[in-house]
């Protein structure tokens, strides 16, 4: 009774905007399952007004991007006198779950083209509990919104509840997640790497497959299970290889180079990221081939040979100069200091961090000015300033704790040079 | 467009398109109604001043040589493309400035965007607008220009049909005109050619720096010939849409890649989503300004009471598009305002819903009140229990802790942020079960902890 009454006046009101229709109006009605959809898009086709508008149905599961979908559409400029309801069916098929919609992300970004090139009424129809996902991921098309109709199924509204449970919205940065979090992401991406795996093997279904593996192996590196980590991005490279993508391969080496450099074992990691180098030369990704020089200078400084380190470090730096990569830029000098201080060349190493200071507070990079005053104390203790060494090193470490970086190693390391001097 | 735009009766108000909301309103149009008297005092008097400019928008100090750029933001409908229309419109004098106005949205593909994209596309604007102003450069600069394209870019693509797709020289066009047709080429790329746009972008990027200092070398000379030909004083360039961006692309182009964007030596205004005001440090140390634009307030912050001039604006905002004998009473007004917490867009909302729920052919109560229910399903279909705890935190407590949640609140408009970084729960939001369970739950702990 309940169902049907709210139907009745939802269809009223559908009723009454159709009656009212100028330029562009944006309807978006729900239902709890889809045969009452198909029911409510004939009430509406029932309802045309071939004097005043045509009814046009338009399936997105047939469609593979937003501009085919614009370009399917009648346009304003070619139609005068013309007006059109468009029943938009099936945006279902472009929304997966805990993943972005980029079909509703572009239709937010070309809603002002929409609505200039085909101002017309757009009915979408999608199942209730997708209407959340509209919300999220066409905010601004969303906030464009006349109203939005919720229609029931009269005869089983409980049965199909389950296609409305929420589903939450995650975004594809991991450094915000908790560790609970990642946990329960990786839990959501096995499951779709099963599911894709079974799906098919075209080249699309494959690359996604190997980057949904790729982002599960960077989670288990996050939360240090490098083991699982290197599985995945090893079957992640493999797929890559067969498919010849070979951005992901680089991709797929630098993920495998840094995890065997948490496991310490740096002669494996220095084969990964020599090869990340080879595939961005190839690709004169300049961008990828900094961060290649970048990572095995940091190993080969941790082998002792700092006169290599510091070639591939200089090769960094004017990659980052050329491409207005200051943080990169900010990187190196701090690397390089590092090994001018092992050498024994003080001036020079903290004229660098100075230079590396000034980045870092321009970008307001705690973290970065904390790691730039600790080794600039080092260098002022090397010159027997203890006083300022101190100094810095607490500067340090309370800039470390504002952001909640752990500083108990730090704080050992100040306590014992305390008791030393 | 009709004459008036004064509707005759309870139907014209739609069919005169007064309640619109999916375009922004020019000061010209009869519809537009000034509402920043009731944003709060001097909203706009640290913009003007940050330009240059007196409070009332007089020149007061353009003629400087400087580069600013400033992030603008506020929450979704509450007036920034109306207000940045007049921002522009104000700025556009001989004696202030020479504008450039961009639309990403418009030129570029706003899914696959980058830094480098919206740089070529200010570039290609802005050679455009010079062009048909018959603004010229030296020679040099031309050349420069010319032999980057050519022998840093055009040389280093390995696609030969898309690269010779790309001339920088061979076509008739001179000075700006092909200036805008060469940087044209690119942003067309940039947006339709799927297969090397993103070739074509690492190349650009691998020879930014050079870019740059050649750019920058002819926006000099760029500048000193605007004030020379009495154009403006200085130069500014506007890009909208960018507040349209996925929070992901808008961090990866406004944070990650800000030392890039603020290495191109002019004024820049780039509207951002409101969630960026609240990232970190490296936006206010990149950006000279980050201008919020208020919601206008409807009640004072401290003591609860109505705020007049906030009250007055939204009541003429109502009254340029419905006349007071299509409501039922002047208490239906004074409802719809109050719901509206001050958001221009959110009221043309609700009387859209209530033109749709009315049986009367008038704006009555029962009708406002049904579009109500409809708007508060539609905040329930995107708040979970721990949003409704936070909100009701910020009531209670005044936590202007600006977390993940709040930014997402703020950004769906479930919070609403006013002068002075004032934030308030959406009053439709409040008048849901859902809320008031949760802050009566919060207010029994805040008691208990005290």
């Amino acid at each position: 009774m309940k169902e049907k009454r709210n139907n009745q006046r939802q269809a009223s009101k559908l009723l009454r905007i159709l009656e009212n229709l100028i330029d562009f109006e944006l309807i978006i009605c729900g239902s709890q399952n889809a045969s009452y959809c198909k029911k409510m898009q004939e009430v509406v086709s029932k309802q045309s007004k071939p004097d005043r508008y045509k009814v046009l149905n338009i399936d997105l599961s047939s469609i593979k991007e937003v501009y085919d979908f614009q370009n399917s559409l009648p346009k304003n400029a070619e139609n005068h006198n013309a007006y059109y309801v468009i029943n938009v069916l099936g945006l279902e098929s472009k929304i997966e779950p805990h993943k972005p919609c980029a079909f509703l992300n572009g239709l937010n970004l070309q809603r002002d083209r929409l609505a200039e090139q085909s101002p017309y009424a757009f009915i979408f129809w999608l199942p209730e509990g997708l209407i959340r996902r509209f919300t999220l991921d066409a905010p601004d098309l969303w906030s464009w919104r006349n109203s939005v109709l919720v229609f029931m199924d009269e005869e089983s509204s409980k049965r199909n509840t389950e296609i409305t449970a929420q589903e939450s919205y995650t975004d594809s940065d991991f450094s915000n997640f908790t560790v609970k979090e990642k946990k329960r992401h990786i839990e959501y991406l096995t499951d779709l790497i099963t599911r894709l795996k079974r799906s098919g093997e075209t080249v699309e279904i494959q690359k996604k497959t190997a980057r949904t593996i790729l982002d599960r192996g960077e989670l288990f590196r996050l939360t240090g299970e490098y083991k699982k980590a290197l599985n995945g991005f090893s079957e992640c490279k493999e797929i890559c290889e067969k498919l010849g993508d070979r951005k992901m391969i680089a991709r797929s080496c630098n993920k495998i180079g840094i995890t065997y450099s948490a496991l310490a074992n740096y002669k494996k990691a220095i084969i990964f990221h020599k090869k990340q180098e080879q595939i961005c030369k190839e690709l004169d990704d300049r961008n990828e081939l900094a961060i290649s020089y970048g990572n095995q200078a940091v190993i080969l400084k941790t082998w002792g040979k700092l006169d290599e380190a510091m070639v591939l470090h200089k090769k960094e730096e004017k990659i980052c100069n050329d491409l207005g990569d200051i943080a990169g830029l900010a990187r190196s000098y701090g690397n390089q200091a590092v090994i001018l201080n092992a050498w024994g060349k003080l001036d020079e190493a903290m004229a660098l961090h100075k230079k590396e200071e000034k980045i870092f507070n321009d970008l307001g990079d705690i973290a970065g000015l904390a790691i730039s005053w600790w080794n600039q104390g080092r260098i002022y203790g090397d010159r027997g300033d203890r006083g300022r060494k101190i100094e810095l090193w607490g500067k340090s470490i309370d800039m470390n704790k504002s952001i909640g970086i752990p500083t108990e190693s730090y704080e050992d390391a100040l306590r014992k040079y305390l008791e030393e001097v | 467009m009709p004459d008036t735009h004064l509707p005759k009766d309870f139907w014209d108000v739609k069919n005169k398109g007064n309640l619109r909301y999916n375009d922004a309103i020019s000061p010209e149009d009869e519809r537009y109604a000034d509402l920043n008297s009731g944003r709060g005092p001097k909203v706009f008097d640290s913009l003007f001043k940050q330009l240059g400019l007196d409070k009332d928008g007089n020149p007061k100090l353009v003629d400087v040589e400087t580069s600013q750029y400033i992030l603008f933001c506020g929450h979704r409908g509450c007036g920034k493309s109306t207000e940045l229309k007049r921002i522009a419109h104000i700025l556009k004098k001989p004696d202030a400035y020479f504008v450039v106005e961009c639309n990403i949205v418009e030129d570029l593909d706003p899914n696959n965007i980058e830094y480098v994209d919206i740089l070529f596309l200010a570039a290609q604007r802005l050679a455009d607008v010079l062009s048909d102003s018959n603004i010229e450069v030296g020679n040099q600069h031309m050349e420069d220009l010319k032999a980057f394209f050519n022998e840093r870019i055009i040389s280093s693509l390995k696609s030969k049909d898309f690269s010779t797709g790309i001339s920088a020289g061979g076509n008739a066009k001179t000075g700006f005109a092909l200036v805008a047709s060469i940087f044209g080429q690119f942003t067309a790329a940039f947006k339709y050619n799927s297969t090397h746009k993103e070739e074509v972008r690492t190349i650009v990027k691998n020879h930014f720096s050079l870019f740059k200092t050649i750019f920058n070398r002819m926006l000099e000379e760029i500048k000193e010939n605007i004030k020379r030909s009495n154009r403006g004083k200085n130069l500014i360039i506007i890009i909208d849409g960018t507040d349209r961006l996925t929070r992901e692309d808008c961090d990866r182009i406004f944070i990650n890649n800000a030392s890039q964007l603020t290495q191109i030596e002019t004024n820049f205004i780039y509207t951002v989503p409101i969630h960026i005001v609240y990232e970190d440090r490296q936006v206010a140390n990149f950006y000279d300004k980050v201008f919020v634009l208020p919601m206008v307030i409807i009640e004072d912050h401290n003591t609860g009471k109505r705020d007049k001039e906030g009250w007055s604006a939204m009541e003429d905002m109502i009254r340029k598009r419905i006349p007071d004998e299509l409501f039922d009473s002047s208490i239906t007004i004074k409802r719809a305002i109050e719901m509206s917490g001050g958001h221009p867009r959110e009221l043309l909302h609700i009387l859209q819903e209530a033109f749709n729920s009315s049986d009367t052919d008038l704006f009555d109560r029962d009708a406002v009140e049904l579009a109500l229910d409809t708007i508060k399903a539609d905040y329930m279909r995107f708040l979970d229990a721990e949003d409704y705890s936070r909100l009701a935190r910020l009531e209670i407590e005044d936590d202007k802790e600006s977390d993940d949640r709040m930014k997402r609140l703020l950004f769906n408009s479930a919070a609403l942020e006013y002068n002075s970084y004032w934030r308030m729960v959406n009053p439709i939001v409040r008048e849901t079960k859902e809320y008031k369970k949760a802050y009566e739950r919060e207010k029994e702990q805040s008691k208990a902890g005290k």
